[in-house]
């Protein structure tokens, strides 16, 4: 266990294993402020893979690993803990559906002092009546066997992490709610330590609509064509859980921070008290980007995208715009950088997508590069074709470099390109068109690769824009400020290991 | 799974249809007329012919009647619905007040009733079940529902998914995208294409990704296809398949005009290639009625 760090950052399913937006944000979070020590708590499954792929900073002196579905056994149940095991269960069916954070509270004290685990609260007979209970107040006439595995998996995953071997920090920083939120608000209930909660996406947003096209969820119908809710179906109790989740880590947290204002109204929405919210945008090495010399030689139109090539990045779009694009500017370029191993037959797809069109000769996948710099140079407009963004990073960095973008309105993307409220910098730095739209996608890059005069105006918007509010200085203090706020209201590191009486039962 | 209202509203429909209530009324009912006109006849009788006195023929009357209505009543407990005892019963209060002459009332009254219902346009869908045992449930509610027999309850509550994308609340928005990703057919391409111009961005993103995986789905059919295709360029089977992948992409509703234009020439050619290969004798499966050889 760590000694002793200022901050512990806390992330699900990303850093340090999986490389995306937000794990690449917390790897330059804790690189930007070296004078700050961190220990990281990764929250993952059992099935995925362990394998990192960031090398973790001098600052960072640790990781701790919380795997959701492995959970303490705890201590056997005896025949007068009935009553003790059905309140705990009724507590995490509270929390599991409808907290403020006043059952999760008394729920962590209630396993502390009980010392169950999963023998007693999933593996008895309280258990099992207690769970068929829940089961006909949660979906009544619902299929009892997804309730159950959907059950169990959420009570296993509250109870692992109500056994983190918490390292001792002077602040926790949860990098969105859901899971991560929960652990921050079991650290802020503990360890009595500042909690702070840095949303990108919402997180209640982006898990509705995986559950509204996720195929492994049972869907009864029964509601037919009609939209309200009379049927309660499974996907509401993953629904009603992360909310619920976001509801305790809001109630627990100090302060609440995201990236743009639209995303704040989503948090009040959720619950989040107006008090806490703050907006700190990404921030990037303006002068790094600023600094890449451009490659005047002689290429073909050439349209750069950065991401991953999954299906939230809506690759699809993009190669059906460039194939539509050949109309219009015939010798363009399409270039894709990008990891494509998180979803193979996705990235297979995409390359038979290219094939079906006869786009072969304009669209080149280079997967994974060593020197993103060296392409930012040599190209004349970002593309962006995602259907789900919050403040990407990819759009800042291109910018930055002094190219226009041609985004989809996603996230903060329309604010970043065509300019906010309060903004110093006027003017577009290009063109926002709507997600699905290869069309649009197609008649944007076609302007701004037919108009030079236009591509170097927007290109100066664009690196004026970033350089005044996106800049990493100005981040990096704005985080070091709030860090600063945040511990001096910590208190004295409290000695968990003698405190915690529900981790010495494991 | 629980039975919804319409389910609920059909299956009661159909079961007063399947009763028979009236197939054994004349018969069921002839033996009691008869007895009970027969007794009620042979009192009034004896009290014209002064074998009975005026209080004798009254006690007699009252008493046979109400150990009748009893008997009935006690036979309608076992057997719910059954006309027969409904009819018994009316014949047996009409006699009570009206002797001989309210029997013979009502037994002709019940009689007129059954010819009524035996002509009535319900008729011939319960005939139909009669004689058609293994007719399926839907189809019968099917059949119901075209004639406006039944009606499904509650439909009139249920905004049609445009409206709700156009002025229902978020969550509202949001789960009638999801209807549309688990229904979706190609009349509902609009209902998306109003909801990416959605203010809300939680419902813009929804409608992407609905339609991103819908687009997806369908490619993937056409790439599948394509790949059957080039491993087995000689079967015509394959290029019409990759022709039907086409065109069911193409009237999708997800395209816009030109690729869905697009599609249908590639289809077309794809048809050909397969009527080429199928006059050249190599495989004689197109235009063949057998399952995936769809003409």
């Amino acid at each position: 266990m760590t000694a002793g760090v200022d901050v512990c950052l806390i992330v699900e399913g990303g850093y340090p294993y999986v490389v995306g937006g937000v794990a690449s944000w917390a790897d330059a979070l804790m690189r930007a402020s070296p004078q700050l020590s961190f220990h990281v708590i990764a929250i993952s499954i059992s099935g995925q893979a362990r394998r990192r792929n960031y090398v973790l900073p001098d600052n960072a002196v640790g990781v701790t690993d919380v795997i959701l579905d492995v959970c303490p056994h705890g201590r056997a149940p005896r025949r007068t803990d009935g009553d003790k095991i059905k309140r705990i269960l009724r507590l995490l069916e509270i929390a599991l559906t409808s907290d403020d954070g006043s059952a999760f509270e008394e729920l962590i004290n209630q396993m502390r002092i009980t010392g169950f685990g999963q023998a007693a609260l999933l593996d008895s007979k309280e258990g099992w009546a207690a769970m068929e209970q829940t089961y006909a107040r949660l979906l009544p006439n619902g299929p009892l066997l997804d309730f159950f595995w959907s059950w169990r998996f959420l009570v296993r995953s509250i109870l692992a992490i109500l056994s983190t071997p918490l390292p001792q920090a002077r602040v926790f920083h949860a990098v969105a709610t859901g899971f991560s939120g929960v652990v921050g608000t079991y650290a802020r209930l503990v360890a009595k330590a500042p909690f702070l909660v840095t949303e990108h996406g919402i997180y209640t947003n982006e898990r509705r609509i995986e559950l509204a096209v996720a195929e492994w969820l049972f869907d009864s119908e029964a509601s037919g064509f009609g939209v309200a809710a009379e049927h309660p179906e499974l996907r509401s109790i993953w629904l009603n859980a992360f909310q619920s989740f976001s509801r305790i880590s809001y109630a627990a947290a100090d302060v609440i921070t995201t990236q743009y204002r639209a995303n704040q109204l989503f948090q009040l929405a959720d619950g989040a008290p107006n008090d806490k919210l703050r907006i700190i945008p990404n921030g990037i090495d303006v002068a790094k980007f600023a600094a890449i010399p451009r490659d005047d030689a002689p290429r073909r139109p050439t349209v750069l995208m950065l991401g991953r090539i999954v299906p939230i990045k809506d690759i699809r779009t993009f190669i059906i715009a460039i194939a539509l694009l050949r109309d219009l500017v015939p010798n363009v370029l399409a270039i894709l950088i990008g990891p494509e191993d998180e979803d193979p037959e996705y990235a297979g797809g995409c390359r038979q997508l290219v094939q079906q069109l006869g786009a072969e000769s304009s669209i080149n996948f280079l997967g994974r590069v060593p020197d993103v710099l060296k392409y930012l140079s040599a190209v004349d407009v970002l593309a962006l074709s995602s259907i789900s963004e919050a403040q990407p990073m990819a759009i800042l960095e291109a910018a930055a470099a002094g190219l226009p973008i041609v985004s989809t309105d996603v996230g903060s993307c329309r604010e970043i390109i065509e300019g906010f409220e309060g903004d110093p910098v006027g003017g577009r730095g290009g063109f926002v068109v709507e997600p699905c739209n290869p069309k649009a996608m197609a008649e944007a890059l076609a302007t701004i690769l037919l108009d030079e005069e236009l591509r170097s105006q927007m290109a100066k918007v664009m690196q004026g824009r970033v350089g005044s509010y996106y800049h990493k200085d100005r981040v990096t203090r704005l985080y070091e400020e709030l860090y600063g706020e945040l511990m001096a209201q910590s208190t004295p590191w409290v000695d968990l290991k003698s405190n915690d009486q529900y981790q010495s039962h494991h | 799974m629980r039975p919804t209202k319409e389910r609920v509203a059909t299956d009661q429909l159909l079961a007063s249809h399947n009763d028979q209530p009236f197939a054994g009324l004349r018969s069921g009912l002839l033996g009691f007329v008869f007895i009970v006109c027969g007794w009620q006849t042979a009192l009034l009788a004896a009290l014209f012919a002064d074998r009975v006195r005026f209080d004798t023929y009254a006690r007699a009357h009252l008493i046979s009647c109400f150990a009748l209505a009893g008997w009935v009543a006690l036979r309608a407990r076992g057997s719910i619905g059954d006309e027969r005892n409904s009819a018994a019963l009316q014949i047996v209060a009409w006699s009570a007040f009206a002797g001989p002459f309210g029997a013979f009332v009502a037994t002709a009254l019940a009689f007129a009733s059954t010819s009524r219902s035996r002509s009535s346009p319900g008729r011939e869908t319960q005939d139909l079940s009669a004689h058609r045992p293994a007719l399926e449930r839907a189809e019968r509610a099917h059949v119901a529902l075209l004639d406006r027999r039944i009606r499904l309850e509650g439909a009139s509550s249920i905004r049609p998914l445009i409206d709700v994308i156009a002025e229902g609340s978020r969550s509202e928005k949001l789960e009638a995208l999801r209807v549309v990703y688990r229904r979706y057919e190609a009349g509902l391409s609009a209902v998306l294409k109003r909801a990416l111009q959605d203010s809300d961005t939680s419902v813009r993103v929804l409608a992407a990704t609905v339609m991103a995986k819908l687009n997806a789905g369908y490619s993937h059919n056409v790439s599948d296809r394509q790949a059957a295709v080039e491993a087995n360029p000689e079967a015509a089977e394959n290029w019409q398949n990759l022709a039907n992948a086409r065109l069911a992409y193409a009237e999708s509703g997800l395209l816009e005009s030109q690729r869905a234009q697009a599609q249908i020439e590639f289809a077309v050619n794809d048809l050909s290639r397969a009527a080429e290969l199928d006059q050249g004798g190599r495989r004689p499966q197109l235009f063949s009625t057998e399952p995936g050889g769809r003409a």
